[in-house]
């Protein structure tokens, strides 16, 4: 008997006006969007080449001069643009992607400017997720919103549930119908995206790139369940179709614009931060109070690097870094605490839920960030250790290590190749999935819950 | 006869489910929205009020005439609450350097400070407009006639003594007029949440803006309920017209916008800027090299082996605030700025050719973008509102080239004033107080320390302040109304068109339309 509603409602979804159309919108957008994003790709890849060479030309000119300046010149590592950018882009134009370093501190982070364009409004690439989160979920909220309350109103109702079939199983039936007919719907557009970038040469046939495209395919399953779920509660928490669906577009709308705005407002009313200007001026005092109880002679400098003064100076810079950098870790550290705290409010929302598994399932946007972050503290202080370690073999240097200048540290040049140069890891599976697992769960969880309210709201339904 | 059946359709509408619902679902999102809105304004207003009082102390609190790199800064308009526009990408500063003609404003780039809190989506009131309304647009015209034609009381209706033209007037009509109340509340909660905040103060200028965003507002909503309207017209069922329409309406609003930007960048690259910025540094290289040579023959014209500055609290292509230093090594200074200045400047527009380059390529972008992603209403809403709201890129880069043009206008008083090649250029001394041997200037130094306040060990303020009375200062002057939607013209003219189309076409198909 289910596999009979399963099939009829397959049958009658394919046939319905509505999903040939949400099919047809769909490949569409697979198709341009897949397409764009090649070119895109492609472009960012040459612009990403072009900035390595010209950073890497600075370092070897600085190399040319002396391991001092590689070591203490502030560089900037840019994070390089994704290959699985096609998945989702992980609001890349809102994450900051480029940290700022040198041998003795990590300093900050911020968002290059790159190839974006600030007079534009943002806007989304067409990538899989955002097909899915808007397109596809409004789709299945347009198949489903009428399952039960549809089938009232045409009288057909009251003839199905007069066959001997708990309502429980025809639910479940006709919720399975819209998640299957969902995933017809989809896979055409997903099939033409792959062959486009395989063709392409974007998707190489990695264990990575497999791994993240099943688990995409896997909580694409489970966001359209949720989904589903949720077209179905709609449909029977009302007696009205269009009351259903009124129902459907509100909760809709309210995932998609209420639940992000609630994190943020939450986030500025709930869990505040200090502001830059608080941090600057602490800073700026901090630095003072170091400068005033600085010995006299450590603002002073000769060509000589064994200038006794040079001691000093070093000493006042460093303890100018360090101050400087426990202020704005600190503030750092509180800047990641509220985005975490706020975007479990996010957590509200399937959509925003879709959004952040996927996220971290392909290992990009702010997972891809915290681990930069952390991978660039342990690189600076293994670049740090190779400075000293080749400092101290030089006995024209006093070693006295200047976080900021090549004063009183070697001077000797060095050949770019021995250069350590930090190179980008890519978040492993089991980091991926350990980040993916709270949204995942919560999918699941949301499925059921919704389907469950569902069976019990059908099993007290007026069927007149 | 019209006003009978807008009458009619607007009572029926005023109580129906789908109405009630929609106007909950503004009356909950609007005031949030909108407090939202204005918290971000107040604290911009802050950043604006200490940015500008830095900017007055750049003038007020100069010693030397080096030491003044002016900083053009611009007010936040509490119009942004309804349309934020670019306002929050693009910086509300702009650093005048005699180095550099600003590319970019600088100061708030970004909406949040925490930059990961602008991953979160944050809509404007006007977005909300754009997509609530324009659904409830959508749910509220779907069935105007096919509505009818199911319940077989259009058949009836037309073959009374009712033009055609009179019922399809009216029954748009009701709905508009049903709209109009709910786009009233929205507008007047909005205003609510503004007169209780006390750092937002709007001008005459502001509710003539706010005035036209209303109108806009409502031309944007017509053409929805005319789209609703003719595919109503054109369906065979009502559940058929909604679901055209509901696929429409998230096409207009959310796919043709992402698809057209997309499309935009695309078509219309524009270089990278880190790469933009390297060119410019090459070209600093070279003012370098420059620079070292311009050393050597000014030292050779001088005479002079070592400079010992005894004090100096300051750089800028040369020593600031030089003092208590022999003659000697103040002129060769002096000679110095004299020649180093004018390169300076003459570097700075170098780079600006590059600059502007890259600039160009951004606006033209922008323009293609713009253009195509209009084909949208709702970004046709945006691109209004925003130049209502003072919010849009136009608006933006008047400011910025006011203050470039500011900036000429600052250095060329240097100039003509020949201030680079004064002694006050760089020190507070006149000529004649510059001491002329090492020992004298060590006296003028003891002397100093004695005078200075004794919890600051490089306390200067006893060395005056120069007077700036002349100077030219920036002042920003704001485009009018009629100057902003100038340039929204095309687009606006092409909503009205949209709109006269679709009232022709579902006129025609409901002349057409066969009673039997």
């Amino acid at each position: 008997m289910l596999n009979t509603i399963i099939l009829t409602d397959i049958k009658q979804n394919i046939q319905s006006l509505k999903l040939q159309v949400i099919f047809i919108i769909i490949l569409v957008v697979f198709t341009v969007g897949s397409v764009a994003y090649v070119f895109q790709y492609r472009d960012a890849m040459e612009d990403y080449h072009n900035y390595s060479l010209k950073m890497q030309e600075e370092i070897r000119k600085d190399a040319d001069i002396n391991i001092t300046r590689v070591a203490v010149y502030k560089r900037d590592h840019l994070l390089a643009p994704e290959n699985n950018g096609f998945i989702d882009d992980s609001k890349s134009q809102f994450t900051p992607n480029n940290i700022q370093y040198n041998a003795f501190n990590v300093f900050g982070y911020s968002i290059s400017r790159m190839t974006s364009n600030p007079y534009l409004y943002l806007s989304n690439d067409l990538n899989w997720v955002f097909i899915l989160s808007i397109i596809a979920s409004f789709a299945i909220l347009l198949l489903s919103y009428d399952t039960i309350s549809g089938e009232r109103e045409q009288q057909t109702l009251k003839l199905i549930l007069s066959n001997s079939i708990p309502r429980g199983v025809l639910l479940f039936g006709k919720f399975m119908s819209i998640v299957i007919s969902s995933v017809i719907m989809l896979l055409p557009g997903l099939l033409i995206s792959l062959i486009i970038l395989l063709i392409s040469g974007i998707l190489k046939i990695s264990a990575l790139q497999a791994f993240e495209i099943t688990m995409f395919i896997v909580a694409a399953i489970l966001f359209i369940s949720t989904i589903s779920a949720l077209g179905m509660f709609c449909s029977v928490v009302s007696r009205s179709s269009s009351v259903s669906l009124l129902i459907g577009i509100i909760l809709w709308s309210v995932f998609l614009i209420f639940s992000p705005n609630i994190a943020v407002f939450t986030a500025d009313q709930i869990f505040k931060i200090k502001n830059s200007e608080t941090v600057q001026e602490e800073v700026k005092m901090t630095k003072d109070a170091i400068n005033k109880a600085a010995p006299e002679g450590s603002w002073s400098g000769s060509d000589n690097p064994f200038f006794p003064r040079h001691e000093l100076r070093a000493k006042n810079q460093t303890n100018l870094m360090n101050a400087e950098k426990q202020i704005k870790d600190e503030w750092y550290n509180s800047q990641f605490r509220q985005y975490e705290k706020a975007s479990r409010f996010t957590y509200l929302s399937p959509i925003s839920i879709f959004g952040m598994v996927n996220e971290s399932l392909i290992g990009s946007g702010y997972p891809r960030f915290r681990k930069n972050w952390e991978d660039l503290h342990t690189y600076q202080n293994q670049f740090l250790s190779w400075f000293k370690a080749i400092d101290s073999k030089d006995t024209k240097s006093p070693h006295w290590y200047n976080p900021y200048e090549d004063y009183s540290t070697s001077r000797e040049k060095i050949r770019f190749e021995e250069i350590p140069l930090y190179t980008e890891k890519l978040m492993t599976i089991p980091q991926r999935l350990a980040s993916a697992f709270p949204g995942i769960i919560l999918l699941v969880i949301y499925s059921f819950l919704l389907f469950g309210i569902s069976v019990l709201m059908f099993n007290r339904y007026d069927v007149r | 006869m019209i006003l009978h059946i807008a009458k009619k359709d607007f009572l029926d509408n005023f109580t129906s489910a789908r109405f009630v619902a929609g106007f909950l679902l503004c009356l909950f999102l609007v005031p949030f929205t909108v407090y939202t809105g204005t918290r971000l304004y107040e604290s911009r207003v802050d950043k604006y009020q200490r940015d500008a009082r830095e900017a007055d102390e750049i003038f007020t609190k100069a010693q030397v005439y080096a030491q003044i790199q002016p900083v053009a800064v611009i007010q936040p308009s509490p119009l942004t609450i309804f349309s934020k526009g670019i306002s929050e990408q693009v910086g509300s500063k702009a650093s005048l350097s005699n180095s550099e003609i600003p590319t970019f404003a600088t100061g708030i780039t970004t909406m949040y400070e925490n930059q990961f809190l602008n991953r979160f989506v944050s809509l404007d009131f006007i977005n909300i407009l754009a997509i609530i309304l324009s659904l409830i647009g959508v749910f509220l015209s779907y069935d105007i006639f096919s509505r009818e034609k199911e319940d077989g009381t259009l058949k009836l209706l037309l073959s009374n003594n009712v033009k055609r033209s009179d019922f399809f007037l009216g029954k748009v009509s009701g709905i508009l007029l049903t709209f109009i109340p709910l786009l009233l509340v929205c507008y007047i909660l909005v205003f609510i949440i503004l007169w209780i905040s006390p750092s937002v103060s709007l001008s005459a200028d502001d509710y003539a803006r706010i005035l036209l965003l209303f109108v806009f507002s409502l031309l944007y909503l017509s053409f929805f309920i005319l789209l609703g309207s003719y595919i109503s017209s054109k369906a065979g069922t009502s559940s058929t017209s909604l679901i055209i329409n509901l696929f429409i309406w998230c096409f207009l609003l959310f796919l043709l916008p992402n698809s057209m930007s997309y499309l935009g960048k695309n078509i219309v690259k524009s270089d990278n800027y880190s790469i933009v910025r390297m060119n410019t540094m090459d070209l600093d290289n070279e003012f370098w090299k420059k620079y070292g040579e311009l050393q050597k023959q000014v030292k050779a014209e001088t005479g002079m082996v070592y400079t010992n500055w005894n004090l100096c609290a300051g750089w800028n292509y040369g020593p600031v605030l030089l003092c208590f230093t022999t003659h000697d090594v103040m002129k060769y200074e002096r000679r110095m700025h004299e020649l180093t200045a004018p390169m300076v400047l003459d570097y700075a527009g170098k780079k600006w050719h590059l600059q502007e380059v890259y600039l160009n390529q951004l606006f033209h972008q922008q323009k293609i973008v713009k253009y195509l992603s209009c084909l949208s209403p709702s970004e046709i809403l945006k691109y209004v509102s925003s130049s209502l709201c003072k919010s849009d890129m136009e608006n933006h880069v008047d400011f910025m080239n006011q203050a470039r043009n500011y900036r000429e206008q600052f250095f060329n008083y240097y100039k003509e004033n020949k201030i680079f090649s004064s002694y006050n250029y760089f020190s507070p001394h006149k000529e004649s107080e510059i001491p002329k041997t090492q020992e004298e200037a060590m006296k003028m130094v003891a002397q100093w320390r004695s005078t200075a306040k004794p919890e600051s060990t490089f306390d200067l303020s006893s060395l005056g302040f120069i007077s700036t009375a002349g100077l030219p200062r920036f002042t920003y002057n704001e485009r009018g109304i009629i100057d902003g939607l100038s340039d929204q013209l095309w687009i606006f003219a092409g909503l009205i068109s949209a709109c006269v189309v679709l009232i022709w076409i579902t006129y025609s198909s409901l002349i057409k339309y066969d009673i039997r």
